[in-house]
C-alpha cells in the first residue's frame, strides 16, 4: 500500500541520486516559508531538457512510481510518458505520494530557480540540486 | 493523470491518501514533513543572512 506513507526526504533523496534538476512547489515550499498549512505530498517542477527527463524516469522508477487513476490500472512513468505528458503527472510511490509538472501557472525551472536557495538533504552529504524553497 | 484534480485543481488524490492512512501512519507522515520543514527552514534562514 504505498498511499499510507509520506517520507518526503526520500523522495528527495531519491531525485538527488539521479541528479534530477527540480524545483519544490506547493504545500511543503509553502510551509517551509511560514504557511500554516501543507499537505501529504511534494510538488515539483522539473526542468524539460530531455536528459533531465531520462533521469527522472531513472528515479520515479526507482521509487517504485506509478500514475495515479481512478481505477486499479497500474501505469508506470516511463521515458516516453514523462516526455509527452504536458499536465500534471500525479504519482503514487513507495516514499508517498509526488505531483511531477513541467510549468506551474506558467513559472517553469528556468523561471524558479534564481530564487531558490541550497539546503542539504537528509540522507546525503551533500545535495546538487536546487528548488525553491530549494533542495540542491 | 491530471483526472484526479478537480475543477478547482484540488488533487482530490492527496485527500484519499490522507484518509485511508491509520493514525500510526498519520502520525509518523506528520513527524516526516515537521522534519523536513524545520530543516529547511534552518537553511532557509541561513541562506537569507
Amino acid at each position: 500500500m504505498v498511499d499510507r506513507v509520506f517520507d518526503p526526504d526520500a523522495m528527495l533523496d531519491t531525485l538527488n541520486a539521479h541528479r534530477v534538476d527540480f524545483v519544490v512547489i506547493g504545500g511543503i515550499a509553502a510551509a517551509i516559508l511560514g504557511a500554516g498549512w501543507s499537505t501529504f505530498d511534494l510538488d515539483i517542477v522539473i526542468a524539460t531538457h530531455d536528459d533531465n527527463l531520462a533521469r527522472l524516469a531513472d528515479a520515479l522508477n526507482a521509487m517504485q512510481s506509478a500514475y495515479e487513476t481512478f481505477d486499479s490500472r497500474r501505469i508506470e512513468p516511463d521515458l516516453a510518458r514523462v516526455r509527452s505528458l504536458t499536465g500534471p503527472q500525479l504519482l503514487r510511490t513507495k516514499h508517498g505520494r509526488l505531483d511531477v509538472l513541467k510549468e506551474a501557472g506558467g513559472e517553469t525551472y528556468e523561471s524558479l530557480s534564481p530564487m531558490r536557495f541550497t539546503a542539504p538533504v537528509a540522507r546525503t552529504s551533500s545535495c546538487r540540486r536546487a528548488s525553491k524553497p530549494c533542495f540542491e | 493523470m491530471a483526472a484526479m484534480l478537480d475543477e478547482h485543481g484540488v488533487d482530490r488524490g492527496v485527500e484519499a491518501a490522507t484518509a485511508a492512512m491509520s493514525a500510526e501512519q498519520r502520525q509518523q507522515a506528520e513527524e516526516n514533513l515537521r522534519r523536513l520543514i524545520e530543516r529547511m527552514r534552518r537553511s532557509a534562514r541561513q541562506a537569507n543572512g
